[in-house]
């Protein structure tokens, strides 16, 4: 099977190569219509959580306001996407020409572009990007002779997993630590320094600036009802081709992204389990990732598509140290700001950490309890997804992880 | 302790302790250990480092950082010596870590084809 290629088809590394004809017709659409068609599209946010796009933009709209703000967020931090990172380094004019046209569309004149700190390489080709901008005139003021000015700034993250968050994302820019905010009110309403402003994320960006270069038509007719279009997932782990791949919805199922993307397990050995859109996402067992790709196809199977970070994991890993690493990444990335998610992290690693072989029921049952404590408690998806890796491995492999029974009686 | 002079004692050999851990000055091996690193056998090569640096006796400090969103490249291992450039090495099999052990934190050369990028932090 082919890859089907909407994002990746063509691709602009260099600015002197691209006319931007999509901000060019965005600028003589009124800015409702740019709204409406995004929402045909059926466009929902790449970042992991699948808010609609178009709905955002249209929220933005309706806001009253002085000054808007959007933000394209680069912060991609889940351990196993690179979907993002692959498209500023390989595409980043349709990224910049994303953040424009949803700037002109929700009547922003500011924005910033907010890139991740270990993510060098894209840094530095974004940034390039900008001044050049700035030079040929499609950045600054009165751009293309329509009266549209926006000013772009990159901000480098550094190093904090929660400013992928979009609420942390503000409170970072702002200079401030790090962490979330009480919804609502929501970013579209007051955002960064309290106005109203639209964060999406680099992948969303970039299917809108091609969605509004080739018409909405052309995604929605991709796909399945509930997933329109296509979805950058990040194939990694045991598989023998890794990379970043283009799939459109529904057309292929997760285990065929696998074998003929991924060209299979490595070393001929046999699949343990999938963790489908990051380590946030619960996993799939072997016998269970013959569904197709699609948001409620992963729902339905109790998970999510996440990032799109597909991790492959094969026979032979030691579970427990597995649960151990992913436990220690929520521990240490955890803001702190809400109490559930981080002295509830901090207890699971504890249970983790002190067992290396069999875990009691009781274990099992205060793990599973924190989960849904913190999953209720926490405001942010950072804590209010922390467990579901796992609890899903203890609910798929207990018989692995737990004692065995005594057998009484009888 | 009874005396000034026991505690100046104690001060004199726990700074050297100390400084003996400092990892300054020292070639420094970092190795990719978040969960797409270790799904794609991270932890089979951190094990082959500490095997080769026991075996040869080398005084270097090996660390572990976490996903940096080459997923797709990992096993990674980053080589770092002193005042020379951070290396990162991708897509590693057990024996390839030998030979970046000889070549690269030994004789200071930079093992080309399994090399992949070059740290840039500051380099704009």
């Amino acid at each position: 099977m082919e890859e089907t290629l909407f994002l990746k088809k063509d691709m602009y590394d260099q600015i002197e190569n691209y006319d931007f004809s999509g901000l060019k017709k965005a600028l003589s659409m009124e800015r409702e219509d740019i709204a409406r068609q995004v929402k045909e599209s059926g466009l929902k946010g790449r970042g992991g959580a699948g808010f609609p796009t178009g709905l955002k933009w249209e929220l933005a709209l309706k806001e009253k306001s002085d000054k808007k703000y959007v933000i394209c967020n680069g912060d991609e931090g889940e351990p196993g996407t690179f979907k993002d990172r692959f498209l500023l380094e390989y595409n980043p004019v349709k990224v910049l020409e994303g953040i424009m046209i949803a700037a002109y569309a929700i009547g922003a004149d500011e924005g910033y572009c907010y890139i991740r700190g270990e993510y060098h390489r894209p840094v530095r080709i974004f940034k390039r990007i900008i001044e050049k901008a700035y030079d040929k005139g499609i950045l600054g003021k009165n751009i293309f002779g329509s009266g549209f000015s926006f000013d772009l700034h990159l901000v480098k993250g550094a190093g904090a997993y929660v400013c992928g968050d979009e609420t942390s994302l503000l409170n970072s820019i702002e200079g401030k630590r790090g962490s979330s905010r009480i919804k609502p009110p929501y970013p579209v309403s007051k955002g960064l320094f309290g106005k109203p402003t639209v964060v999406n994320n680099v992948e969303t960006l970039t299917a809108a600036a091609e969605i509004i270069t080739n018409g909405p038509e052309v995604y929605s007719r991709m796909g399945t009802e509930g997933s329109r279009g296509t979805k950058l997932v990040c194939l990694s782990g045991d598989v023998q081709k890794p990379g970043v791949y283009e799939i459109e919805f529904g057309r292929m199922t997760l285990k065929e992204i696998i074998t003929e993307f991924g060209g299979g397990i490595r070393e001929n050995r046999k699949l343990k389990f999938v963790v489908p859109g990051g380590i946030s996402t619960a996993v799939l067992t072997a016998d269970e990732i013959d569904i197709p790709y699609t948001y409620e196809d992963l729902e339905k199977a109790g998970t999510s598509l996440g990032s799109g970070a597909i991790i492959v994991v094969a026979e032979g890993h030691n579970l427990v140290s597995l649960l151990n690493n992913v436990s220690r990444f929520f521990m240490d990335e955890t803001c702190g700001t809400c109490f559930p998610c981080r002295e509830g992290n901090r207890q699971v690693h504890h249970i983790l950490k002190s067992n290396s072989e069999r875990f009691s029921e009781r274990d099992v049952r205060i793990i599973s309890d924190l989960g849904r404590t913190i999953h209720l408690a926490a405001r942010c998806g950072l804590g209010q997804t922390s467990l579901n890796f796992i609890n899903s491995v203890f609910d798929k492999f207990g018989n692995e992880l737990m004692e065995r029974k005594e057998i009484t009686g009888g | 302790m009874k005396s000034l002079k026991e505690l100046r004692e104690l001060r004199e050999t726990l700074q050297k302790e100390i400084s003996a851990r400092n990892s300054a000055g020292k070639p420094k091996i970092i190795i990719g250990m978040g969960t797409c690193g270790i799904a794609a056998g991270a932890r089979e090569i951190l094990h082959t480092v500490l095997e080769e640096i026991e075996r040869r006796k080398l005084d270097v400090v090996v660390t572990q950082t976490g996903c940096i969103g080459m997923c797709e490249k990992e096993p990674l291992l980053d080589v770092q010596l002193p005042g020379k450039e951070r290396i990162t090495y991708g897509n590693l099999k057990k024996d390839d870590v030998k030979r970046i052990i000889v070549e690269h934190v030994i004789n200071g050369n930079i093992v080309t084809d399994l090399a992949i990028a070059r740290f840039e932090e500051g380099r704009d």
